[in-house]
């Protein structure tokens, strides 16, 4: 934490301070993207001001179920996971990685790079972050760093934001990383749902936090207000039913050929919907795009997912036919084979792959499931 | 213990025989030579002797009237040529033709069948190896069946 | 925190650079050996084992393991026609460029094996990635206790290299060569190359290194290890889909393994588990 003596580590502010908040950063020249209502949903979007924040707006997620619901109050982080992440702002479903002309025997190659734009992340979720902090370890990993990712990466103001209220599908307490942020934030903020009037507590994470926050409209936050956001914190936690022992994914990864993995390929589309919403999620394919003249590729970078069958193809066919293989293999490395790469889990219990199943394949259900069928077998 | 007993004891899949095992064996057994390009065994016709190769290389082929013979596995020093002596109706289910001059022990596989019959302790043990020889082969023939080398447009 | 600043001026690792075909050797009907000297600046030199993204202008890339390095430093590469983008590769004539980037993966320890007896098993293609390991060998004799190839095709007409086989027995390597099926022109073994090992005198101290087909590694280091044969000193090369081969794209995962990174090149103690399990 880089706190300043001369600046505030935290702060309580109102809606107008909240508006002052994007203003100053909107100020500082950065596209400030936010959660919104858009499509039916709470999504993320450029916001001007706190009017296009979702005030009053929460949601009702299950297996394969997304529902906007009013609140009935003007709060405005009564809302949980966003039904996107963030993956695509740092990591777009379609990059441009290469560009190739061919004039007579010369060929010329040119790697674009994107530039550099200041934005700011507002209202980060806790499993969001942390997300973005799994990322980092893929794609900035020294011995393989992918540029584009850094620039994008490069300069990003994160305000987080707590989460009081989270969605039937959530687990991060048991994944450890939430409901409230720690660490990896510019400024973090902490609805404390139920003041009057309707304040929020600030906390400084970085120096150039601490520098925004004293420019806004506020007060100090007392003891009481402390204990105020610890009691939205402890009754989050207390409202999240999912959990995923951390015990059991080893033991399903013991049994890989238990019958329990045909019975969720029963039911698994292989569609990828849970690739694509998974904040952690990196896979892409890259594909040369070619002019009719045959003289201008374009190399794309696209996300891909492991659920489709030609993302093993080798000659003499693809190595994992089976439903069953691809669905074993998706879940195996969130939260086993992860851990072996990268020193983490891959999954951050945000719940996106059980919202947007179409079937709604919860993997806190099958886990344990598949963590016992390993027990079955052993001898 | 004769020569051709000391031969059969050197061989590591006989290693491991009974002494009387081998000396039965011997006593039924000539060694032979047989230069490259002679068939030894002949499709179809009653299995009354096997070998056991000593030196030199035999092949198992298969004819075809527009492919020629086929070798689809040889045999190499220590190896059994021939397991169709052992179970009825005990005739050659391949031909088997000599591609490098080779030495073989001969052994009459009639007489080995009537002092098997006799002894069962003598038969499981001939069972046994014959056995083991059989899976050996049908798990090249399998593998042959993946054909691995293949290439797209072979 | 990773140090995002530095990424950022990060080479672009998609780059690639641009090579030019100066010798084109036809190994059999789908099959061709070029030898590739770059235009510009060379690419880092490559260990054995490793492999190379070659880049058909135009249609894409595709992973190939090196078959050998020249004298002047030109990259040598084996190259079947099994898709879109090897029928490319096979297609080009001395002259055509060829965009490389690498070279990646890990490589076949070698030097482990001073000292050791050194036994090498290629099944069919599989003869190019190591062949790197039985030049190093067949040209340093004093090196190792005892240097011996077995290599197996599916034709005699199939086996790669006959000339550089001739070489390798000049220098004092046993060569052995068995093929799945065979006419009446060839006097040589035919069956599996498994018939090969057992045949072979080998022990705690032998070195193996085994690149073909998965199923005859597999059975490769089964009849390794009955003639005990470490795990630990048995060395395979595997081979997986690969998008980006510096770990990105996923598409080459096998296991905890990413086979562009962690590969291709692995000890038959690590990879047994990973590759016995059916992926169907």
């Amino acid at each position: 934490m880089g706190g300043s003596t001369l600046t505030p580590a935290t702060l309580i502010v109102e809606r107008d301070g909240l508006d002052a908040l994007i203003g100053e950063l909107r100020a500082q020249h950065r596209t400030v993207l936010g959660p919104l209502v858009r499509d039916g949903v709470i999504t993320h979007g450029e916001v001007t001001g706190i009017d296009d924040l979702p005030i009053g707006w929460t949601e009702q997620q299950s297996g394969g179920t997304y529902r906007l619901q009013p609140t009935g109050t003007d709060e405005i982080f009564a809302f949980s996971t966003p039904s996107e992440s963030w993956k695509r702002y740092v990591h777009p479903p379609r990059a441009l990685m290469l560009r190739a002309r061919r004039e007579g025997p010369a060929i010329t190659v040119e790697t674009p790079r994107p530039e550099p734009e200041p934005v700011a992340f507002f209202g980060v979720r806790s499993c969001d972050l942390a997300a973005l902090g799994i990322l980092d370890r893929v794609l900035l990993d020294p011995e393989a760093t992918d540029p584009n990712y850094a620039v994008r990466r490069s300069d990003i103001f994160i305000v987080a934001a707590g989460c009081s209220t989270p969605a039937a599908t959530c687990f991060c307490a048991s994944m450890q990383t939430g409901p409230s942020p720690t660490s990896g934030f510019d400024l973090s903020i902490a609805e404390l749902k139920g003041s009057e009037p309707l304040s929020y507590l600030i906390a400084a994470g970085t120096e150039r936090g601490a520098e925004v926050l004293g420019l806004l409209p506020g007060r100090s936050a007392t003891a009481a207000d402390h204990e105020h956001a610890t009691a939205v914190h402890d009754q989050a936690v207390a409202a999240m039913h999912r959990t995923l022992d951390a015990a059991d994914p080893p033991r399903a990864a013991a049994a890989p050929e238990h019958p329990q993995w045909n019975d969720i390929a029963e039911r698994c589309l292989a569609c990828g919907n849970c690739t694509m919403v998974c904040p952690t999620c990196f896979c892409s394919s890259v594909e040369d795009t070619t002019s009719l003249d045959g003289n201008h590729t374009d190399r794309t970078r696209v996300w891909d997912s492991c659920f489709g069958l030609d993302f093993t193809h080798m000659h003499g066919g693809p190595t994992r036919t089976s439903i069953a293989s691809r669905y074993r293999h998706w879940l195996l490395h969130k939260l086993v084979t992860w851990q072996d790469q990268f020193d983490s889990s891959g999954c951050v219990g945000c719940g996106r792959c059980i919202t947007w199943c179409p079937v709604g394949i919860d993997l806190t259900a099958e886990i344990p499931k598949l963590a016992r069928a390993a027990t079955e077998v052993a001898p | 213990m004769t020569d051709i007993a000391h031969r059969l004891l050197a061989m590591p899949a006989l290693a491991t025989f009974d002494q009387k095992v081998v000396d039965v064996l011997a006593s039924q057994a000539r060694v032979v030579s047989v230069p490259a390009g002679q068939r030894i065994l002949t499709e179809g016709d009653p299995a009354d002797t096997f070998h056991i190769v000593l030196s030199g290389r035999v092949a198992i082929e298969i004819n075809s009237p527009n492919a020629g013979p086929i070798a689809i596995e040889t045999l190499e020093p220590g190896e059994l040529l021939g397991v169709s002596w052992m179970l009825p109706p005990y005739r050659c289910t391949f031909d088997a033709r000599v591609t490098d001059a080779a030495e073989l022990i001969a052994i009459d596989a009639v007489a080995l069948r009537a002092a098997a019959d006799a002894d069962p302790a003598l038969g499981y043990a001939l069972f046994k190896y014959v056995a083991g020889v059989v899976r050996d082969r049908l798990q090249a023939a399998r593998v042959q069946v993946l054909d691995l080398y293949r290439g797209r447009d072979d | 925190m990773t140090d995002t600043a530095a990424a950022v001026n990060a080479p672009s690792p998609m780059e690639p650079s641009m090579y030019r075909v100066t010798a084109r050797d036809v190994e059999s009907h789908d099959t061709v050996t070029l030898t590739l000297a770059p235009m510009a600046d060379a690419l880092p030199a490559p260990n054995p084992g490793q492999f190379f993204m070659l880049w058909a202008f135009g249609i894409g890339e595709a992973p190939i393991s090196v078959a050998g390095v020249t004298a002047d430093g030109s990259i040598v590469h084996t190259i079947r026609a099994v898709g879109a983008v090897t029928d490319a590769l096979v297609a080009l004539r001395p002259g055509d460029p060829v965009g490389m980037r690498g070279p990646y993966g890990t490589s076949w320890p070698v030097d482990a094996a001073a000292g050791a007896d050194v036994l090498v098993v290629a099944g069919g293609l599989g003869l190019a990635p190591v062949r790197p390991v039985i030049d190093a060998i067949a040209a340093d004799p004093s090196r190792f206790r005892s240097r011996r190839v077995l290599i197996g095709a599916r034709t005699p007409g199939a086996l790669l290299y006959p000339g550089a086989s001739a070489r390798w027995e000049s220098q004092g390597v046993a060569v052995q060569r068995i093929v799945d099926r065979a006419g009446p022109d060839w006097t040589g073994p035919v069956g599996l190359i498994t018939k090969l090992i057992e045949q072979s005198t080998l022990s705690e101290h032998t070195h193996a290194f085994l690149c073909g087909p998965e199923p005859m590694m597999r059975f490769s280091a089964m009849a390794l290890i009955d003639q005990g044969v470490p795990p630990e000193q048995i060395w395979v090369s595997l081979e997986r889909n690969m998008h980006c081969a510096y770990g990105h794209c996923g598409h080459c995962q096998l296991g905890s393994l990413f086979v562009c990174r962690d590969g291709p090149i692995v000890s038959w103690a690590a990879a047994q588990a990973v590759v016995r399990i059916p992926q169907r």
